[in-house]
C-alpha cells in the first residue's frame, strides 16, 4: 500500500484539482485513475492501468471486456478484496459516498463490503457455505450490518427472499445450498446481497454459469429489484446483448483501459471505438450465414509484452503511424461520450469517414 | 477463406453417413452402503437421427439435455444403454479392437476446453502426433518420426498457427490458439466425421468468431461432415444446416435451420428463442420466462418431459394428455418434426409475440406484400422463405 | 537451449508483418518450469543444499572418522553417562563405551540413508503400479486390490516388522529395506488409485482415447506424468518416516545388526 499512500500524499500537497469527494450530489461512486498491479514470477501484470468512471445514485453502469482485460479486478479493487502480496492497488482514489474507500481503515471497509455496496459472483456453486442452511446465511448478513434480533433477521431473510422470487420462502430458509438448484442459488445470492438494503450492487458476470431460460429469469429478476429496491447497479459481463438488456451506461474495457464509454444506445448503435465495434461484429447469427464472420484478428497481447500505444493497435484493421502513441479518452460530440481512438482526435476527418462506413455496415448486420 | 461458407457451394448429400436409432444411455446412481443401483440417470433416452454427408447438424439444449452424451455416445467413448448406431454401412457398436480403432480415424472429436483437453506435459508435436503414431500402418508411414512431424506442421498450419509452436507446451497458448491444437489433432486422422462438443463454448467472443472461421473454412476444404453441440443459439444458426434441440434427453424438435429460427413449433424451442438476449439496446423486449428450473433426469416428469414448465400447455387450459401421454417425434411437414400434441396451436403470430425478430420479419413480409408507396422493400432481403421446398407446414 | 528457440521466433517463419505478442520468447516444459520455480524458493534451495550436503557427507567423511565396532576408546572417567560435546568429541559421546556420536552419525548416514530412500523408491513403484492399475481399470480389480490394500494398512507395521525380524532376522539391512518397502506401498498405492480415479476422466485422456490410444500408452505417458508430483512428495516423507522407523526397530534389537552402524546405533550402543 506504499506506493499508493505516496502517490495520495504527493497528490495532497500538490493540491491537485482531481482529488477530494465529486462535487455532484448524485455520484455515488466514482473511480478516478485506478491502477492495480499484481506481483508475479514473470514480473508485473498492470491488470487495472488508469480506469476513472461514475454512477449516480440509482444508475447502472456496465463493464464489457474479455477476459483478463481487468473488468473483475476493477470490482474487487472497488470492494478492496485484492490480495496483497501479490495485488496491489497501486494508485487512484474510489469515491464511495463521499468517502474514498482506499483511506479506510479494514474495519470500516468491512461494514461497507455487504452493507452499502453488495456482490453477486459469478459461481453460484461456491458462493454459498454448504453447511449452513440458507436462511442462516442471510440472517447472519443481515445481523452483521444492522443491530436486529435474530428474529428480525430471519424475517428479513424470508423478506428478502420472496422479493427474488423464490417460491415458500418460509421454507427455503431451512434448506441447505445443495438442496437448490442453480439458479435457485444465483437468486439466494441476490436476496443476500439485497437484504441489508446497498446503495450499490456489483454483479461480477452474474448468468454466465447460468442456461439461457435461467439467464433470461436472472436478468428480468436483476432489473426488476433494480427498478423496485434504486439501488445503483455495476454489472460486469462478457455479453454485449446481456448489458443491452440490462444497463443505461456502458464502459468497455480493453487490456486494463477503458477504451469506449456512453449511453448504451449510442455505444452499441454507434460504436466509436474499432474495438467495439469488433466486438459486435463478432456475433454470428443469421444475417452472417454463407460469409466468415469478421472476427477480430490475433489475441490479447501478453501482459508481459504490451505493444507501445495503443493497446488494441497490433489487432486493429485501421492502425495507422499514430497509433504507436498512446491516445486519451477523447471526446466524441457530446461529453459522456468518449473512446480511446486517434480517430476521434480532431483533424483525422477523412479516416474517420472510412472507419464510420465499416462501423455502419457492422450494426446493420448485427443489429439492423 | 475462398469459397463462400453458405450451403448453396457446399454439397450436402442425401447419402446417409450418420444413423442413429434408438439410442438410449442411461447413467446408474449407485447408493446406499452396498453400493448397490439405486436408479439411473436418463442423459440420452430414445433419440434417433440421420447425419447427411457434408452436412452439419447442429444440437442444441440447456445443461444436463443429453447433447454431449450423444455425441461420445456415437463416437463410443461412452457405451450406449440400448439402441444402434450406423457409419455409412458399419454397425458402430458392434466394432471391437483393431476394427474399432481403425474406425477412430474416421470419426473425430473437438472438445469444449481448450485448456483440459491437452496434457499439460505433452509437446504439442506430440499431442497431435500420438494419434498418428496410434493409428500408424505401412500404408500411411505415420510409423516414422520425420513423416509424422510434417503432417503436424501441415496440419497446424490449416489450422493458422505456425509450424514452429509444435515444440512448445500447451500453457504457452491462449484459449483460442489451445482450440486450434484440438482442432488440429483431430483434422490430423484425416476423418470424415467431426464431433465438435461446443468447441467455442469457453471462448471470447472475439475469438469465438476466429475459432468458427477456421471450422467452416476446414469443413469446405476437407469436406467434413459435422455434429455440432452447444448452448448458444446464435452459434447454431450461423454454422448448422439442420437443428435438433434436446430437452432432458429427448429430441423435442429437428428442422431446417432456416424453418427452425423462423417457425419453430415446438414451445420449449420457442421459449429458448425468446429467452436469448438481444444486442439491440432499442428493444427491450417482452420475454417468454419460463418458471423453474429444468427437473432432474434421474427422475423425468410423466408424459411429455416438457409439460411441468409449458407455457403452452397453461395456456390451453392444461390438457390432460401433456401429463399422461409421451408425445410422438411426428413429421409435419418437409422433414420439421415436432414432439408435441398441441404443436398445431401454434402459428407464426404466437412466435413472433416471444421472439422479436421473427416479429420483425413477419413486419417485413407484410410490408412487402402489402403495396405501401412509403416503405419500399429492404435491401437485405436474404431471409424470408428463401429455402425452397421446406418450411410450409400449418401456418394459421 | 533457450537461445536457440528464441532465434527461431525471430528466423524466416515468423517474418509476419508484426511483431507476435502471442506467445512468450522462450519455450519450457514443465520441468523447466518447475526447476525455476524451485530456484526462486528460497527455503527450498536451502533445504537441497541441506539434503546434498548430507549425502555428500555420507559418502566422504567415513574415510576420515571410519567406524570400527571392535575398537572402543579409552574411558574417560567423567563420562560414564556419556560427555556432552567437547573438542574431540564435537556432538559428545555415548554413555558406556563413550563412543564418539558424531563418527556414528557419519557411518550411520550410508546405511540409514539407504534404507530410507531404498524403501520409499521401492514402496513408491509397487505402491503406483497396484494404485494405478486398480484406478485405471475399476470394477473388480479395484475392489480387490484396495481390499489387500485396506487389509495391510490396518495391521500396526511396525509390530509386524518385529515379528517378521524375529522369524527372519539376520540383521541384514538389505532385508530391513524390503520389510519397509513391502509394507509401505499399500499408503501409495491409496494416494495413486485417487489420482488415477480423477486424472482418467480429464479430457485430454478422452481425447487420447478417441484418436485410437492403447491403455497402456494412456497410463505411462497421459496420467502417470500428471500424477509424478504428489506421488514424489508423498515418498519425501515416507523416507523419513522409513528411517525413524529402522531405528526404532534395532533400538529394541530387530533390525539391522549391531556391527553395521545405522542412525539407530548412538541410541543402542552402550
Amino acid at each position: 500500500m506504499s506506493r499508493l499512500e505516496a502517490a495520495q500524499e504527493r497528490r495532497a500537497e500538490a493540491g491537485v484539482p482531481g482529488s477530494g469527494p465529486p462535487q455532484a450530489s448524485d455520484v455515488l461512486l466514482e473511480v478516478r485513475n485506478l491502477r492495480t498491479y499484481f506481483h508475479v514470477m514473470d514480473g508485473t501484470v498492470r491488470a487495472v492501468d488508469g480506469v476513472d468512471f461514475k454512477i449516480n445514485r440509482g444508475g447502472t453502469l456496465g463493464l464489457v471486456g474479455e477476459s483478463g482485460c481487468g473488468k473483475s479486478v476493477t470490482a474487487h479493487a472497488i470492494m478492496r478484496l485484492i490480495e496483497t502480496p501479490p495485488g496491489e492497488i497501486a494508485e487512484g482514489e474510489i469515491w464511495f459516498d463521499g468517502r474514498d474507500l482506499l483511506t479506510l481503515s479494514d474495519e470500516e471497509m468491512r461494514e461497507i463490503r455487504g452493507g452499502d455496496i453488495a456482490m453477486i459472483f459469478q459461481e453460484p456453486m461456491t458462493s454459498l457455505n454448504p453447511v449452513f442452511t440458507v436462511g442462516d446465511q442471510i440472517s447472519e448478513a443481515v445481523r452483521l450490518h444492522q443491530k436486529v434480533s435474530a428474529r428480525e433477521a430471519r424475517d428479513r431473510a424470508i423478506e428478502s427472499l420472496r422479493l427474488v422470487g423464490l417460491s415458500a420462502p418460509e421454507r427455503r430458509v431451512r434448506q441447505y445450498p445443495h438442496e437448490l438448484s442453480g439458479g435457485m442459488r444465483q437468486r439466494v445470492l441476490i436476496a443476500m446481497a439485497l437484504s441489508c438494503s446497498p446503495k450499490l450492487l456489483i454483479a461480477d458476470e452474474p448468468t454466465t454459469a447460468l442456461d439461457v431460460t435461467i439467464q433470461a429469469q436472472i436478468l428480468e429478476l436483476i432489473n426488476d429489484v433494480q427498478a423496485q429496491t434504486g439501488t445503483a447497479l455495476l454489472l460486469i459481463t462478457h455479453d454485449l446483448a446481456v448489458v443491452a438488456e440490462t444497463v443505461q451506461t456502458l464502459a468497455v474495457m480493453y487490456a486494463g483501459r477503458i477504451v469506449e464509454t456512453g449511453s448504451v444506445e449510442e455505444v452499441l448503435l454507434n460504436p466509436r471505438m474499432p474495438y467495439t465495434q469488433g466486438l459486435l461484429n463478432s456475433i454470428p447469427g443469421e444475417k452472417k450465414r454463407g460469409k466468415a464472420l469478421s472476427a477480430i484478428e490475433g489475441v490479447v497481447p501478453s501482459p508481459f509484452r504490451m505493444p507501445p500505444g495503443c493497446k488494441f493497435q497490433p489487432r486493429c484493421p485501421h492502425q495507422w503511424e499514430r497509433c504507436t502513441m498512446e491516445p486519451d479518452l477523447l471526446e466524441v460530440g457530446r461529453s459522456e461520450r468518449r473512446a480511446r481512438c486517434w480517430l476521434q482526435a480532431p483533424g483525422e476527418i477523412e479516416r474517420r469517414r472510412t472507419y464510420d462506413l465499416a462501423a455502419a455496415a457492422t450494426v446493420r448486420d448485427v443489429i439492423g | 477463406m475462398t469459397a463462400p461458407a453458405g450451403k448453396v457451394s457446399r454439397t450436402v448429400s442425401d447419402e446417409v453417413l450418420i444413423e442413429v436409432r434408438n439410442v438410449r444411455k442411461y447413467f446408474p446412481i449407485m447408493g446406499g452402503i452396498l453400493r448397490r443401483q439405486v436408479g439411473q440417470v436418463r442423459a440420452v433416452d430414445d433419440v434417433s437421427i440421420e447425419i447427411r454427408r457434408g452436412e452439419t447438424m447442429g444440437l442444441v439444449g440447456e445443461s444436463g439435455c443429453g447433447k454431449t452424451t450423444l455425441g461420445r455416445t456415437i463416437l463410443r467413448l461412452v457405451p450406449p444403454t440400448a439402441g444402434a448406431i450406423r457409419f455409412r454401412d458399419v454397425d458402430v457398436l458392434a466394432l471391437k479392437g483393431d476394427d474399432l480403432k481403425r474406425m477412430r480415424r474416421r470419426m473425430q472429436i473437438i472438445f469444449q476446453d481448450p485448456v483440459a483437453s491437452l496434457n499439460p506435459r505433452m509437446p504439442v508435436s506430440d499431442i497431435i502426433g500420438e494419434g498418428l503414431l496410434a493409428q500408424a500402418d505401412r500404408e500411411n508411414g505415420w510409423g516414422s518420426r520425420p513423416v509424422r512431424d510434417g503432417r503436424v506442421g501441415d496440419y497446424l498450419e490449416a489450422v493458422g498457427l505456425r509450424r514452429s509452436y509444435a515444440r512448445r507446451y500447451p500453457h504457452e497458448f491462449s484459449g483460442g490458439q489451445r482450440q486450434r491444437i484440438g482442432i488440429a489433432r483431430a483434422l490430423a486422422l484425416d476423418p470424415e466425421f467431426i464431433v465438435c462438443d461446443e468447441p467455442v463454448s469457453a471462448l471470447d467472443v472475439s475469438i469465438q468468431s476466429q475459432i468458427l472461421n477456421v471450422l467452416v473454412d476446414l469443413r469446405e476444404r476437407f469436406r467434413l461432415t459435422y455434429l455440432f453441440v452447444a448452448h448458444n443459439l446464435s452459434v447454431i444458426e450461423y454454422i448448422s444446416d439442420r437443428v435438433g434441440v434436446m430437452y432432458l434427453g429427448k429430441l423435442v424438435e429437428l428442422a431446417d435451420v432456416d424453418v427452425l429460427y423462423a417457425k419453430p413449433r415446438h414451445p420449449y424451442t420457442i421459449a429458448l428463442l425468446s429467452a436469448v438476449p438481444d444486442p439491440d439496446p432499442r428493444i427491450r423486449k417482452k420475454r417468454l420466462v419460463l418458471s423453474g428450473d429444468v427437473p432432474s433426469p434421474a427422475n423425468p416428469p410423466s408424459g411429455c418431459r416438457f409439460h411441468t414448465r409449458c407455457w403452452l400447455r397453461e395456456r390451453l387450459g392444461n390438457p390432460e394428455n401433456c401429463a399422461t401421454d409421451d408425445p410422438a417425434f411426428r413429421d409435419i411437414g418437409g422433414g420439421h418434426r415436432v414432439a408435441c400434441h398441441w404443436a398445431d396451436e401454434i402459428t407464426d403470430a404466437t412466435v413472433a409475440q416471444f421472439v422479436p425478430r421473427v416479429g420483425r420479419r413477419l413486419d417485413e413480409v407484410r410490408a412487402a406484400a402489402a403495396p405501401a408507396p412509403g416503405a419500399p422493400p429492404p435491401t437485405a432481403s436474404v431471409a424470408p422463405p428463401a429455402s425452397p421446398p421446406i418450411g410450409r407446414p400449418t401456418s394459421g | 537451449m533457450d537461445t536457440t528457440r528464441a532465434t527461431d521466433l525471430a528466423g524466416p517463419e515468423s517474418a509476419g508483418p508484426a511483431p507476435d505478442y502471442e506467445v512468450g520468447l522462450v519455450s519450457l516444459n514443465q520441468w523447466q518450469i518447475a526447476w525455476r520455480r524451485f530456484r526462486r524458493h528460497k527455503l527450498a534451495m536451502f533445504g537441497a543444499f541441506l539434503f546434498l550436503g548430507i549425502v555428500a557427507a555420507a559418502i566422504a567423511l567415513p574415510f576420515i572418522w571410519p567406524f570400527d565396532f571392535y575398537t572402543i576408546p579409552t574411558p574417560k572417567p567423567n563420562c560414564r553417562i556419556g560427555c556432552p560435546p567437547n573438542p574431540d568429541n564435537i556432538f559428545g559421546t555415548t554413555g558406556g563405551l563413550q563412543r564418539d556420536v558424531f563418527t556414528l552419525v557419519v557411518n550411520g548416514a550410508r546405511v540409514s540413508l539407504a534404507i530410507g530412500l531404498g524403501a520409499a523408491l521401492f514402496g513408491a513403484i509397487i505402491g503406483s503400479i497396484v494404485g494405478g492399475v486398480a484406478g485405471y481399470f475399476g470394477g473388480w480389480v479395484d475392489n480387490l486390490l484396495m481390499r489387500i490394500v485396506d487389509a495391510l494398512l490396518s495391521l500396526p507395521l511396525l509390530f509386524v516388522i518385529l515379528v517378521i525380524a524375529r522369524f527372519l532376522g539376520s540383521g541384514n539391512w538389505l532385508l530391513i529395506m524390503v520389510v519397509f518397502a513391502a509394507f509401505g506401498w499399500p499408503g501409495v498405492a491409496r494416494l495413486v488409485r485417487s489420482l488415477f480415479l480423477t486424472l482418467r476422466n480429464e479430457v485430454f485422456v478422452e481425447a487420447a482415447r478417441a484418436v485410437g490410444v492403447s491403455s497402456t500408452r494412456i497410463i505411462f505417458r497421459h496420467i502417470l506424468p500428471n500424477a509424478v508430483s504428489p506421488i514424489i512428495v508423498a515418498s519425501t516423507l515416507a523416507v523419513a518416516g522409513v528411517i525413524v522407523g529402522e531405528a526404532f526397530v534395532s533400538f529394541l534389537g530387530f533390525g539391522v545388526d549391531v556391527t553395521t552402524p545405522t542412525w539407530a546405533t548412538p541410541s543402542r550402543t552402550r
